[in-house]
């Protein structure tokens, strides 16, 4: 929703307020894509990478996630623009994903119209299917809580989580407000992938990457903050939109992020600077042209 | 009575049955409590395609009991026994048709059933003219004075069910003298001009306009959206000059006020509410509304407490346990934090909006009022021969 002008400097001054949380503490966690030519790069090690945190150089540590268990936490738009094909694709997709999951993951499904229902939570993939059957769409949309909802859900987990979330309109139901939801993003580690449709499309088409959209849409003018909200989100945690429009993008969309998940570094350091506030971190892949690396934009302490 | 979504279910499964068509009015004579269901199928089978098929049917009894016509003029000029017996099947009949139309547009699909909710709006507006014509000509009990109010008041509250913002403006526009001496129908005014602060409203508005060029996108609507939401508080500071204790108008302008980023104002409205025999909902309302307004000034403390405070008084809602849970997370206290959103863990309540959260309802306006308003009519229903 649009806030009036007037409101925004009391809100940005309460939102200052400091935050915390457990893994932002003492140790700094980043899953980090490193992507050349858009495909993600393997076999990288601490010496490939260059980590800044408020522009102060990070002695750093680097695993790649490969094949160890990650926690996915889906959260899918049911509202009612979503009946008929759709649905059914997105049914499809998400069985997809599941269907990729292995017995070391957990899954989280946030199945959402107006009203939220977070079930099951962090089972065995095979728990979700029945899950899946049962979604019906009807009713308006409480994006912004969902999003809200799957970063508490989400937040200061030992192992690395993967948030996704589908929607294909703006959010007409949520009490949550955006500033809100991207203040609670600024203080997790969770990366969240956004996979859009319909006339969600428009934040698709901000990101340079998606020049196949761009051809379809034109690029949205000026942007207000809520048709923003999924591209501002997904930028802040290292995430990304993508298009999920036709069926098989959808599905595909869905695997897209968890293999590029997947293909993920974990970079942790202990900051050189610890004083409150938020930290900026950027995230470089040294001695090679033309990459390019997806990373949380920083932390706030 | 007014289960809506149970009955767009049954509404559904009717329409593969074979069509049996029964008189309008002895479908409106069916229509009473506990058999809402039924009538309402049945009249959605008659498939009106205008107001005056319903009149006509209505209008056969009255001309058939010896009026010269049913235009109230002639009806309160027959003689004493025809007019007599003309009023008391009117009395009989009006709350009833009044019912079972409001329950089958609120029934309605809103966007693949205009034509279906365009004759039950319109049949509703004939009949108020009716009964204000029958009620300025006096003559006429007073009981149908009454059922021409409460008939405005249930369908401006079935339009902001749809949250149909373009009808809602028709009707009141209908309404016209009505509308200012009317506290019920000023909410309606005011919650009118809410519903195009909507962020799709503001941008249809916007677009129609054409003045996005010297600025940017994001600025003109913000500015459309505070004009309308300045409209708005005008007409609930409006209902406070009518009715200082009105609580709705006390709760709705605060929030207004709070969007608007003027707090103390919000705050106090909220705080006078709070004075005020507030029920269930308004309570759990009323501290949604301050958890808000101190987390704006910073007051994360104030706030959580406030959110416990709505819990409370509605233990069922989503928007309370998702605030409070926001909170903990932001504390760093995680395992509080999920522990809030037990919520949302479980299936939420069937039926309409309200019962399970009154903020997912809110943008409905008064909608909520709908069950006890047509319990009240049912009440009211005078026994048939």
């Amino acid at each position: 929703m649009i806030r009036a002008a007037a409101a925004l400097p009391l809100a940005l001054a309460a939102l200052a307020a400091p935050v915390q949380f457990r893994a932002s503490v003492d140790l700094v966690r980043i899953e980090a894509l490193a992507l050349e030519r858009g495909r993600p790069i393997g076999g990288l090690t601490a010496a490939d990478f260059h980590v800044t945190d408020n522009g102060a150089a990070q002695a750093i540590t680097v695993r790649p996630l490969g094949t160890e268990g990650v926690d996915v936490v889906v959260a899918l738009d049911t509202s009612g623009s979503v009946e008929g094909a759709r649905l059914a694709h997105l049914q499809a997709g998400t069985r997809a994903l599941v269907g990729q999951l292995t017995a070391q993951d957990r899954a989280t499904l946030l199945v959402f119209n107006h009203a939220l229902l977070l079930e099951p939570a962090d089972a065995a993939p095979g728990a979700v299917g029945a899950r899946i059957a049962a979604m019906t769409a009807q009713g308006r949309t409480s994006l912004v809580d969902a999003v809200t909802t799957a970063l508490v859900w989400s937040a200061g987990r030992e192992r690395p989580t993967l948030a996704i979330v589908f929607s294909d309109g703006v959010d007409t139901a949520s009490w949550t407000r955006l500033e809100q939801a991207l203040a609670l993003a600024r203080s997790t580690d969770v990366v969240v992938d956004a996979v859009v449709a319909g006339e969600m499309l428009s934040v698709a088409s901000l990101d340079p990457a998606l020049a196949d959209v761009q051809s379809r849409l034109p690029a949205r003018r000026h942007p207000t903050p809520s048709e923003r909200f999924l591209h501002d989100l997904t930028g802040l945690t290292g995430g990304r939109v993508r298009d999920g429009d036709a069926g098989d993008r959808l599905a595909g969309a869905f695997r897209e992020a968890l293999e590029h998940f997947r293909a993920r570094y974990e970079i942790t350091y202990s900051p050189t600077a610890t004083q409150p506030g938020w930290h900026e971190i950027e995230v470089k892949v040294v001695g090679r042209r033309g990459t390019s690396v997806q990373a949380r934009k920083g932390y706030q302490r | 009575m007014l289960q809506a979504a149970a009955l767009v279910l049954a509404v559904a499964a009717a329409q593969e049955t074979a069509t049996v068509r029964v008189p309008y009015v002895q479908i409106v004579e069916q229509y009473g409590p506990g058999t809402e269901e039924r009538a309402v199928l049945a009249l959605r089978r008659l498939d009106l395609d205008s107001p005056s098929q319903a009149f006509d049917e209505l209008d056969r009894r009255c001309v058939e009991a010896g009026a010269r016509s049913c235009a109230p003029k002639d009806v309160l000029r027959a003689g004493t026994d025809v007019r007599h017996r003309i009023l008391v099947d009117w009395g009989r009949l009006y709350p009833r048709v009044l019912a079972i139309h409001i329950e089958a547009l609120v029934a309605s699909h809103a966007v693949t059933e205009r034509e279906a909710m365009a004759v039950h709006r319109n049949v509703i507006l004939r009949l108020i003219a009716r009964l204000d014509d029958l009620a300025e000509r006096g003559g006429a009990p007073a009981s149908f004075a009454t059922l021409a109010t409460q008939a405005r008041h249930v369908l401006v509250w079935a339009l902001q069910f749809h949250r149909d913002a373009r009808w809602l403006a028709g009707v009141l526009e209908t309404f016209g003298d009505a509308v200012p001496r009317d506290v019920d129908l000023l909410l309606a005014r005011a919650q009118l001009e809410e519903l195009r602060a909507a962020p799709d409203a503001v941008a249809a508005t916007v677009q129609q306009r054409n003045v996005m060029s010297a600025m940017s996108r994001e600025v003109t609507l913000a500015q459309e959206e505070a004009r309308q939401l300045n409209a708005a508080a005008r007409v609930y500071a409006q209902v406070l000059a009518l009715d200082g204790s009105n609580i709705e108008a006390h709760v709705r302008l605060a929030r207004i006020l709070a969007r608007l980023g003027r707090l103390d104002p919000a705050e106090t409205h909220l705080r006078s509410a709070q004075k005020l025999p507030c029920d269930r909902r308004q309570t759990y309302l009323i501290a949604l509304f301050l958890a808000d307004i101190a987390e704006r000034r910073g007051r994360r403390g104030d706030a959580r407490a406030a959110y416990v405070a709505a819990q409370n008084a509605w233990p069922d809602a989503q928007a309370s346990a998702i605030g409070l849970a926001r909170l903990r997370a932001l504390d760093g206290a995680l395992d509080e934090a999920r522990a809030a959103l037990r919520i949302v863990r479980r299936s939420p309540k069937p039926g309409p909006l309200d019962r399970s959260d009154p903020w997912l309802g809110y943008d409905g306006g008064q909608a909520w009022r709908l069950p006890d308003a047509m319990r009240a009519l049912q009440a009211s229903f005078e026994p048939l021969p």
